[in-house]
């Protein structure tokens, strides 16, 4: 069969049996050893199995559990409680000021996860009740919260990043740094959209109540002290990356232990956390790992049946303007980002578009930061966006999902003009790891 | 026949702790290496076999929870005849996946784990460090135990929903 018609059935197949609600591991997986067996026969398997155990001896992944374990741990701990309340104190008498908050608070939490669940639910739980009982606008809030909460994986460490790494062959800790500023940009630009916001119509983000601030300074700075020390780990972790004192799995480990000592200090680590917590990570590993089994093993397939090649001409073929492909690309992603969750995407794409992009000369840490950039974006957009369906296990009851999918709008605007940035200024990107590395 | 999930469940928790492990050690590792100046030979490789061991089985876990990530929109505030329909569609794909997966796997670790000299003497793949295990036949054979267990949940899944058993609950699946 010719490969172009090929692509277009297994394009077609994979968007019939995702949007029938069959799981994402099993679509790419169960299209690959049918393309495999028909065309290779049981010798054909051969190339889903290899695939898959060289995929998992790959030892980066460790830093997979481990950051997810940190990240969970702190959730399971009074830390996101503490830090709310203590920036709540400091700075609510600002209109719109408590959303302002929540995005500071969503990027110090970044700073300690690398994934965006935990952090989502976290502020949907603490901030977005406190909000609405403000009287804050409905969509202002929400947005903050999963536009906010998806900084998660901008804000280094980040499990989109160690991914891109592995399959991109280039160093995680450069991309951990370049993905700093863009992340900062993002945050900057929400704080500057909810600012203009409440100064055009103050009724949009009322003050914080009266009460709620006049805490004695003694207890104000209790707050801050509690929250010191996870952070502190938090800060030793990266540091460590980013030093090369330890490799990132170690460090992510070492940043496990010094979180599981901050809540034992913080008198709340107990047998039942621990637990919850590492089942948490196995069910996020088991979930985003067979995840990419599948679509790796699809990718072989292909791969095997010259579809990469095939894929590349097609892209190449576009256009003469290297600008063009890459907007294309971009496109790509953001199409996606609509239907399939980041992992399923970066498997799909990034053997098509990472030769591509050598070729056409562009830096391949930089594109990561754009591809990461170009998830935030996936997150928030309906009828897949993750950050929704996290915020809607955690808000309130009034809040239906058609409320936070309206809330996304607004931001996703800022998410493009962030992207935009970045795509047209490589170097808001790329001048911190020049700056540290040289 | 739930205590065949229930004992999956189990394990699940059991091999959760494994991640722990791989901490302490890797703790350990870095203290050794800084603090006294000896590195370890066997970290690296043990924790890269628990962390193995635990993302194989993470599958199967989450296969028994029915929690791995679709996009249930269509499907689930359909009839219930058509989510059945729907179900049995995707049951259908994880068996010929993990079908095909656990054929490959099964050749691929007989290759690397059961490997003898002439005279006899087990020797299967081995990792090629200081320590020398045979960590990727135990990786290789993991993923075919992994991929064979995971079949038999759908294969099980499969027949509740032919009898009518399985429930079908529209929780937030898509995470």
């Amino acid at each position: 069969m010719d490969i172009g018609v090929l692509s277009l059935l297994i394009v077609g197949a994979m968007a019939g049996l995702l949007m029938l609600g069959v799981p994402l591991a099993f679509v790419s997986g169960a299209i690959a050893v049918v393309l495999a067996f028909a065309h290779f026969g049981t010798g054909g398997l051969f190339i889903i199995g290899s695939r898959t155990a060289e995929f998992i001896g790959s030892f980066a992944l460790v830093a997979v559990p481990m950051f997810v374990l940190m990240a969970s741990i702190m959730e399971r701990s009074g830390v996101a409680r503490d830090l709310y309340r203590a920036f709540h104190v400091w700075a609510g008498e600002l209109r719109g000021g408590v959303a302002m908050i929540t995005t500071v608070v969503a990027v110090i939490l970044g700073a300690t996860t690398g994934i965006i669940g935990g952090e989502i639910v976290l502020l949907g739980l603490i901030a977005l009740p406190q909000m609405l009982k403000l009287g804050y606008d409905k969509k202002l809030a929400i947005g903050t919260i999963t536009a906010g909460g998806s900084l998660g994986t901008m804000i280094p460490p980040s499990i989109i990043l160690i991914f891109y790494g592995i399959s991109a062959e280039v160093s995680i800790s450069h991309l951990f740094l370049a993905t700093v500023m863009p992340g900062l940009l993002l945050a900057g630009l929400y704080i500057a959209y909810i600012l203009l916001r409440c100064r055009l119509n103050p009724a949009l983000g009322p003050p914080a109540d009266e009460a709620d601030r006049q805490l004695p300074l003694a207890e104000k700075l209790a707050l801050l002290k509690g929250v010191a020390l996870p952070l502190g780990v938090a800060g030793a972790v990266l540091i460590s990356i980013y030093a090369g004192f330890a490799s990132i799995t170690e460090s992510a480990a070492v940043g496990v232990a010094g979180t599981i000592l901050a809540a034992w200090v913080r008198r709340e680590l107990s047998l039942e956390m621990l637990r919850g917590a590492l089942l948490q990570a196995l069910k996020t590993c088991g979930m985003v790992f067979w995840l990419v089994f599948g679509t790796n093993a699809l990718i072989g397939v292909y791969n095997l049946l010259g579809g990469i090649a095939f894929a590349k001409d097609l892209l190449a073929g576009i256009s003469s303007e290297p600008a063009v492909i890459l907007l294309v690309m971009i496109g790509v992603f953001i199409l996606l980002g609509f239907f399939i969750d980041w992992i399923g995407i970066l498997f799909l794409t990034m053997p098509i578009f990472l030769p591509t992009l050598q070729v056409l000369g562009y830096d391949p840490i930089w594109f990561g930061i754009v591809f990461n950039l170009s998830m935030q974006i996936a997150y928030l957009t309906p009828p897949f966006g993750p950050a929704c369906f996290y915020l809607k296990g955690a808000a309130p009851p009034g809040v239906t999902l058609n409320d936070i999918f309206q809330a996304q709008w607004p931001f996703i605007g800022l998410q493009l003009i962030g992207l935009g940035l970045v795509v047209v200024f490589p170097q808001i990107a790329l001048w911190l790891p020049k700056l540290v590395y040289g | 026949m739930r205590h065949i999930d229930q004992a999956l469940l189990w394990i699940g928790r059991g091999l959760s702790w494994g991640f722990l492990g791989i901490v302490a050690m890797m703790v350990y590792e870095v203290a050794a290496r800084y603090g006294f100046n000896a590195p370890t030979f066997w970290a690296h490789e043990i924790a890269g076999i628990l962390a193995a061991v635990a993302f194989v089985f993470g599958g199967v876990y989450c296969m028994v929870e029915r929690s791995h990530m679709r996009i249930g929109l269509l499907v689930d505030t359909a009839r219930p005849s058509w989510r059945r329909l729907a179900e049995a569609l995707s049951l259908l794909c994880g068996a010929v996946y993990l079908g095909g997966l656990a054929l490959a796997m099964w050749s691929i670790s007989q290759k690397s784990l059961f490997r003898f000299s002439t005279e006899g003497v087990w020797m299967p793949e081995r990792s090629g460090t200081s320590w020398n295990t045979p960590a990727p036949a135990i990786i290789k054979f993991a993923l075919f135990l992994g991929a064979a267990l995971f079949l038999a949940v759908i294969l099980l899944q499969i027949w509740r929903l032919l009898r009518g058993r399985l429930a079908l609950d529209p929780t937030d699946r898509e995470a």
